[in-house]
C-alpha cells in the first residue's frame, strides 16, 4: 500500500516536473515563425490592436454611434 | 483609253475592298484558336505547371513560401483524406473490437473455467521488493490514466459528448489531454526502469517452451517456471515493446514536425493509436491474471509477499533458487513438484 | 443558400501576397499564424505559378471528421467553422487537412498549445454576429455584413475568387474560354471532389 501511494505521488511529481520543463521549451508561433523584421509592438498579440483608427468596430454600433459615424461620413463628404 | 484604264483600276480597288472582309473572314476560319488566342501568339500555359502533372511527379504538391513556416509550403496533401478514413472508420472498429473482444473472452473464460485455484500454506515468500512495486504501480496508474484519456480521443465524441454536452466535454478533454501529455513522462520512465530491473528474468529460454507446450495456466497444467513464466515474459516484452513504441511515436507528436513531415505525423498518430488499442487489450489480460484470474497472485504486487505454496505451484524453479540463495528459510515438506 | 468556395486562378496570381496581408489585418491575426499563404510552384523555372491557399471549406471536411471533440460545424453557406471554446489543440485537423489550413499559437503539442486558428471565410464563429467575443476569437464577420472575404475582394488581379461555387466556376470558365488557357481550379478535386470542367 505504501509503495502504491508513493508511486502515485511520484507519478504526479514527475508529471509536474515534465510540465514545467516542457512549458519552458514551448515556443510561440511568433517566435518560431517570425522573420527578423521590425517590431512596432508586442509581437504575438495583435499588431495594432483593434480600433486602431478610432472608428467603432461593428460590435460597438449602437444606434447612437451609428448615427454619429454616418454624420461624420456625411461631413467629410460634404467638405 | 485613259478613262477606260481609270475605270478598270477603280473596279479592281472596289472588288478588292468588297472582297477583303470575306478574305479576312476566311483567314479567321482557317485559324480556329483565334477566339481564345493570346495576342502574342504564344500559349502561356505550354509549360506551366498544373495539378495533374504535379501529382504525377509526387504524392503531394510542394512549392516555396516566403514565410518562415515551411510546413505551409505544402500546397495540397491528399493523404489527409486517407488519414481521415483510417482515423474515423478503421480505428474505432479496431480499438473497439480488440478491447471489448478481450473483455468478452476473459469474461467467458472466467465463467467457464472459473478462477485458477492455488494451494495455500502458512508461509510467505517475498516476490517483489518495495522498489519493484513502487515502479510497477507508478507505471500502472499512469497507464490507466493514459489509456482512459487516450480512449477519449477515439470514443469521447461518440460516447461521452452526447451525455455531458459539448462544452463540458471540451473542458474535460482539455484536462485529459494535459494528463495524457504529462503523465506520459513518468510512464516512459517506469517502462524503462522495468526494462532494466526485470530484463534479466525475462530472457526467453527452453523452460518457457516447455511451459507453453504444457499449455501454461490456461489448460490447467502447471509446468516448471522460473521467476517469470512464458506468459509473464510475453506481457513483459509487450509492455517494453509497446511502451517504447508509444513513447517514440508520442514524443514525435509532442514535438510536431520536429522529426517528421506531415505524412510522418499521420503515420505516427496511426501507429500510436493502433498500438495503444492493442496495449490496452494486453493490459486488461494482465490485470485479469493478476487479480481475479489466478487466486493468490495479487498479493505479489500488493504486499510484495506471496504464499509459499502458491509460489511453488507457479514458479517452482524460482522458489528453489531463492531458497538456495537464502541457505534454508521456510521450506515445505516433500519434493518440490509442479502442482497439477 | 450559396455554397461558398475559393478559387485561385494561378494564371493571374502574381504572388503579391496582398491577400495574406489583407487577411492578417482584417482579423488581426497574430504573427506566425497564417490563415492564408501564397505558395509558388516550379519557382524560378519556366511555367512558374503561384497559388493563394487557405482553408478551402471542403465538402465533408476531413478536419471536422477527425476532430476528437467535434468542435467543427458547417454553416448554411457551407463554410467550415470551429469553436475555440471546445478545441483542445490536439493537432489532428492539421494532419487531416489537405491544404495545411489549421494553425496553432504554440509550436509544441503539449499543455496549452492554444486553440486552433484557421480561415473563417470572414464569417466569424459560433458567437453572436458582431459580438466582441466573436471578433477577438475569430476576427471580423464580413459575411454577416453581406460582404465577401477580404482576401478575394482586394486581389489586385482578381486571381482569387470567392463566392458561390457555381458562380465563381462560371466566371473562371468564361475567362478560360476567352483567353484560351487555364491551369485549373487548384485544390478543387481534393476539396470538393469535383473540378471546373472547361
Amino acid at each position: 500500500m505504501k509503495a502504491f501511494l508513493i508511486a502515485l505521488v511520484a507519478a504526479v511529481a514527475i508529471g509536474f516536473v515534465a510540465s514545467v520543463v516542457l512549458s519552458g521549451s514551448q515556443q510561440l508561433a511568433y517566435q518560431k515563425f517570425a522573420t527578423s523584421g521590425v517590431r512596432i509592438s508586442e509581437p504575438g498579440t495583435n499588431l495594432v490592436g483593434h480600433k486602431w483608427n478610432g472608428d467603432p468596430t461593428p460590435a460597438d454600433f449602437t444606434n447612437e454611434t451609428r448615427e454619429k459615424a454616418e454624420d461624420a461620413r456625411a461631413d467629410s463628404k460634404g467638405s | 483609253m485613259r478613262s477606260a484604264l481609270k475605270l478598270l483600276s477603280t473596279l479592281v480597288v472596289a472588288v478588292t475592298l468588297a472582297g477583303a472582309p470575306v478574305a479576312v473572314g476566311a483567314a479567321f476560319a482557317q485559324n480556329p484558336t483565334q477566339v481564345g488566342e493570346n495576342p502574342s501568339g504564344d500559349n502561356p500555359t505550354a509549360d506551366s505547371v498544373n495539378e495533374e502533372y504535379l501529382f504525377k511527379q509526387d504524392s503531394k504538391i510542394h512549392g516555396r513560401v516566403s514565410i518562415p513556416d515551411q510546413k505551409a509550403a505544402n500546397l495540397i496533401q491528399p493523404q489527409g483524406r486517407e488519414y481521415r478514413a483510417f482515423h474515423e472508420r478503421s480505428l474505432p472498429w479496431i480499438a473497439g473490437v480488440v478491447i471489448l473482444g478481450m473483455i468478452v473472452v476473459l469474461a467467458a473464460f472466467l465463467l467457464i473455467k472459473g478462477r485458477m485455484a492455488s494451494p495455500r500454506s502458512a508461509e510467505k515468500i517475498t516476490r517483489y521488493n518495495a522498489f519493484e512495486r513502487f515502479n510497477h504501480w507508478m507505471t500502472a496508474t499512469c497507464f490507466i490514466v493514459l489509456a482512459l484519456s487516450g480512449l477519449n480521443y477515439i470514443f469521447g465524441k461518440r460516447l461521452l459528448m452526447p451525455l455531458i454536452g459539448p462544452d463540458a466535454f471540451g473542458t474535460a478533454s482539455q484536462l485529459a489531454k494535459y494528463a495524457h501529455v504529462y503523465l506520459a513522462w513518468p510512464f516512459m520512465l517506469g517502462v524503462l526502469t522495468m526494462l532494466f530491473v526485470w530484463v534479466k528474468d525475462n530472457i526467453p529460454n527452453r523452460i518457457d517452451w516447455a511451459w507453453l507446450k504444457a499449455g501454461g495456466g490456461v489448460l490447467g497444467g502447471h509446468a516448471h517456471a522460473e521467476r517469470f513464466n512464458a506468459g509473464q515474459k510475453v506481457i513483459f516484452w509487450m509492455v517494453v515493446g509497446f511502451g517504447l513504441a508509444m513513447g517514440v511515436t508520442g514524443i514525435a507528436m509532442l514535438f510536431p514536425f520536429a522529426l517528421v513531415d506531415v505524412n510522418g505525423m499521420q503515420l505516427m498518430q496511426i501507429v500510436h493509436a493502433s498500438i495503444g488499442a492493442l496495449f490496452i487489450a494486453g493490459i486488461i489480460l494482465h490485470i485479469y491474471t493478476g487479480t481475479v484470474g489466478i487466486e493468490g497472485s495479487f498479493s505479489a504486487m500488493g504486499s510484495g509477499e506471496v504464499d509459499l505454496a502458491w509460489a511453488r505451484a507457479h514458479h517452482d524453479l524460482w522458489v528453489e533458487e531463492q531458497q538456495a540463495k537464502a541457505g534454508g528459510g521456510p521450506r515445505l515438506k516433500g519434493h518440490p513438484q509442479p502442482a497439477e | 443558400m450559396a455554397r461558398m468556395k475559393f478559387l485561385c486562378d494561378a494564371d493571374r496570381c502574381i504572388e503579391c501576397n496582398a491577400c495574406v496581408t489583407a487577411c492578417k489585418n482584417e482579423h488581426e491575426v497574430p504573427w506566425g499564424i497564417n490563415r492564408r499563404r501564397v505558395v509558388t510552384l516550379n519557382d524560378g523555372r519556366p511555367g512558374e505559378r503561384s497559388v493563394s491557399m487557405a482553408c478551402m471549406h471542403c465538402t465533408d471536411a476531413p478536419c471536422a471528421a477527425v476532430c476528437p471533440v467535434n468542435c467543427f460545424y458547417t454553416t448554411a453557406d457551407a463554410v467550415v467553422l470551429h469553436s475555440k471554446d471546445i478545441c483542445i489543440g490536439c493537432g489532428y485537423c492539421f494532419y487531416a487537412c489537405p491544404f495545411g489550413a489549421p494553425q496553432y499559437p504554440r509550436v509544441g503539442n503539449f499543455g496549452s498549445r492554444g486553440k486552433m486558428d484557421k480561415c473563417t471565410y470572414c464569417s466569424g464563429g459560433p458567437e453572436p454576429d458582431f459580438s466582441v467575443a466573436e471578433y477577438e476569437k475569430y476576427g471580423s464577420n464580413r459575411l454577416a455584413e453581406g460582404k465577401l472575404p477580404l482576401c478575394a475582394e482586394m486581389c489586385s488581379t482578381k486571381a482569387l475568387l470567392a463566392g458561390d461555387g457555381e458562380m465563381i466556376a462560371e466566371i473562371y470558365k468564361q475567362r478560360v474560354v476567352k483567353r484560351g488557357y487555364g491551369s485549373g481550379a487548384w485544390g478543387w478535386k481534393t476539396a470538393y471532389r469535383e473540378t471546373v470542367t472547361i
